[in-house]
């Protein structure tokens, strides 16, 4: 690619070399000759470019298409699918409290944890969420109703069971975010197993939570 | 100025090697055959063009304020911008481009244009059909689909009569032909008014539910870009380059690749607007797929057309035609490497549902369309008008104004949008801070508009000095000289 002419460029009219006034007025130059195309192949390069983009392609689609069925996954979601299945210790550390968080809770105790005065109770300081990790792990697993108290505040409501929509893991992480990050809050780790041995043991429990109950769990 | 027949054919033994002899008589004789309709679209794309504008400028106003306007139903975001979209797409491109293929028709044929007044009546059936929808769009009344907004009952019929009536006036041309070899902007031209039609009536079949019908509305979205606006555009600079270059176009066989690549892979890529939504993972996987595929097509106009022009870009400043053609086919380029780039599913996860859409959409509908379009008009209204364009302050205006706009336009909002995608992928930060983050830049697309804004009401100024004003009527000479530039020596004085 240089700024030489072409072999097929017309040649060069001596003595038209100016933009003469006669010329400028001379309506045929005003229409030049019709195009057409040249029977040149082009470059070889771009048919080896060509045949290297179709093997991509090729693979590309071999790789992502999956079934011809309607199920709606793709690339990038398989590949996360697959690392969760390769055992707990890994995946712990790809789960992220935070994400869970922002899409599961954040509508009710918003973003920053206080929660909406007299509707949500807030997640920062409260007791329930520094104190025993048991009950915390309970309320997120099976859900709250009915009255409870935080910070001086009496809230009456239902915080619907989390068990079939978050894995052991999802929990755990979620948990650990909202003790130790979210807000300023200080609190201590939770391991895997707690929420695995209490999701164990409650799993035939059809009803959310009291706090009478759970007071009564933590005593004993 | 009269043209003598002896004159004519001294002055073309120099080009003899050349295969295709125009004499000026001749192609006079197929512009004027075309002068109503042509004329009748052209007239039209342009009104269109002033209130695309306003519309346009509206919409992203009420992004820096928004309580703009927002008194009356009629004026609020939900109904301006879709209505922007739609005087845009079917006003002002679709419009101009009806003129543009009945001009290069009959040229590439070498017949009179057939059938013109069928031709000018489908115009006018079109551009009922789109008042009757946008006026119902204004209402409210509108099918809810990207793109195909326009009322489904009232407006799409109208709009699918008139550019059946526009393409019958084009097959009718085609069919009276007097050459044996098809130039290719005769294909691309030719191809886009079925395709046109079937994509249309496949887009607004009124049984699709769920997903089906966000499936099929992208077919149509995508499509409507890539298989017609590109199709017609791609014809016009075909045509454009080698025309004011005086040189044919680089390789035959690379057109051939470009234009059945373009009908194969382009049709196939609708799905990838839908990344990451409720799709079967095979339509997905075959859209992205086939947008990668497009690299072929693309990268083939790219050097035929490269080729074409190569050594040769100096005569840009000799002729608006040229430098607006030249800046759509780069564009032409660019936006489809763009594309393939945010078709890919680490980049969409990003750009999806941000601002990045917005520039993109704009780098291929107004620098690759609407430039295009411009340089048509350039070349084509002297031409049928048998007038000269009178003011070369008021074209490089125009250029300057809206290229350099448009350029703002594109680099703020794409800015913009990576910077409102990522954050709205940061988990803990609130929905807020990705609007937040999009504020400055938004601002700057709303001072692009205006830039924009200014530089059409200078085109649209200049267009009717040169229709409709008598004062320069008699101006003859091009403002900027067309023929081989590269002969024209820098002037001494």
């Amino acid at each position: 690619m240089n700024d030489q002419p072409r072999q097929t460029d017309p040649a060069i009219p001596t003595g038209n070399n100016e933009s003469t006034e006669l010329d400028l007025h001379d309506q045929v130059i005003y229409e030049t000759p019709e195009p057409f195309e040249d029977i040149a192949s082009g470059p070889r390069w771009f048919y080896l470019f060509s045949v290297v983009a179709l093997v991509v392609g090729a693979f590309y689609l071999g790789r992502h298409m999956g079934n011809l069925d309607t199920e709606a996954h793709i690339g990038f979601l398989q590949a996360q699918k697959q690392q969760s299945g390769q055992g707990g210790a890994a995946a712990v550390k790809t789960v992220s409290g935070a994400a869970v968080f922002t899409s599961r809770c954040v509508s009710c105790h918003q973003a920053n944890g206080q929660g909406i005065p007299g509707a949500f109770p807030p997640l920062v300081k409260s007791t329930y969420v520094l104190g025993d990790p048991q009950t915390l792990v309970r309320i997120v697993l099976q859900g709250l109703q009915g009255e409870i108290k935080v910070e001086g505040q009496a809230y009456n409501g239902l915080m619907p069971p989390w068990q079939d929509q978050l894995s052991d893991e999802e929990t755990t992480a979620v948990i650990n975010y909202i003790r130790t990050e979210l807000g300023g809050n200080q609190a201590g780790q939770v391991d895997v197993e707690l929420v695995q041995k209490i999701r164990a043991a409650e799993k035939d429990r059809q009803k959310p939570w009291t706090v009478p109950e759970l007071e009564a769990l933590e005593k004993s | 100025m009269t043209i003598q027949q002896g004159q004519v054919d001294v002055k073309q033994e120099d080009n003899s090697q050349y295969l295709n002899k125009a004499s000026a008589m001749e192609m006079e004789t197929y512009d004027q055959s075309g002068r109503q309709p042509v004329l009748l679209g052209f007239l039209i794309a342009v009104i269109w063009l002033l209130i695309g504008t306003v519309l346009g400028d509206l919409s992203s106003f009420k992004f820096d304020h928004p309580d703009l306007l927002s008194g009356q139903a009629y004026l609020t975001f939900g109904r301006i911008r879709p209505a922007h979209l739609n005087a845009m797409v079917y006003g002002w491109a679709s419009t101009a481009m009806f003129s543009v293929s009945l001009w290069l028709m009959p040229r590439l044929c070498r017949t009179r244009l057939r059938w013109g007044r069928v031709a000018s009546c489908g115009i006018l059936v079109w551009t009922a059909g789109l008042i009757v929808g946008l006026v119902l769009l204004l209402q409210g009344y509108s099918d809810g689909l990207e793109w195909l907004e326009l009322d489904r009952m009232w407006a799409d019929p109208l709009l699918v009569v008139g550019a059946a009536m526009v393409g019958a006036s084009v097959w009718r041309t085609l069919a009276a032909r007097n050459v044996h070899h098809l130039y290719v902007s005769v294909w691309y031209v030719a191809a886009s008014y079925p395709w046109f039609l079937i994509i249309f009536l496949a887009g607004n079949l009124p049984f699709y539910r769920g997903v089906e019908s966000a499936a099929v509305n992208w077919f149509y979205a995508h499509n409507a870009l890539g298989l017609w606006l590109t199709a017609v555009n791609l014809a016009l600079i075909y045509y454009l380059l080698p025309k004011i270059i005086g040189r044919p176009i680089y390789s035959y066989w690379l057109s051939l690749v470009g234009f059945w690549a373009l009908a194969l892979f382009y049709a196939l890529n609708g799905m990838h607007h839908l990344i990451g939504g409720p799709i079967p993972s095979w339509m997905i996987a075959t859209s992205i797929t086939a947008s990668i595929m497009m690299v072929i097509p693309v990268i083939a106009v790219g050097i035929n057309q490269h080729m074409t022009v190569v050594g040769r870009f100096g005569a840009m400043r000799y002729s608006p035609a040229l430098t607006l053609a030249v800046i759509a086919a780069m564009s032409y380029t660019a936006v489809s490497l763009q594309g393939i780039m945010t078709a890919l599913v680490s980049v969409n996860r990003i750009t999806h549902f941000t601002h990045w859409t917005i520039a993109h959409s704009h780098l291929g509908l107004y620098m690759f369309v609407t430039l295009s379009l411009f340089g048509g008009m350039y070349y084509i209204l002297p031409r049928v008008l048998k007038r000269e364009w009178p003011s070369r302050r008021l074209i490089r205006l125009h250029i300057l104004l809206t290229g350099g706009g448009m350029a703002l336009y594109i680099i703020a909002l794409g800015i913009g949008g990576v910077l409102q995608g990522l954050s709205l992928l940061t988990p803990g930060t609130g929905f807020e801070a990705s609007v937040a983050s999009t504020k400055p830049w938004l601002m700057l697309r709303s001072i692009s508009a205006v830039i924009i804004s200014v530089g059409h009401l200078a085109f649209i100024y200049h267009s009717y000095l040169l229709a409709f004003s008598r004062k320069h009527s008699t101006t003859q000479l091009p403002p900027f000289i067309e023929f081989k530039p590269v002969l024209v020596k820098e002037r001494k004085s």
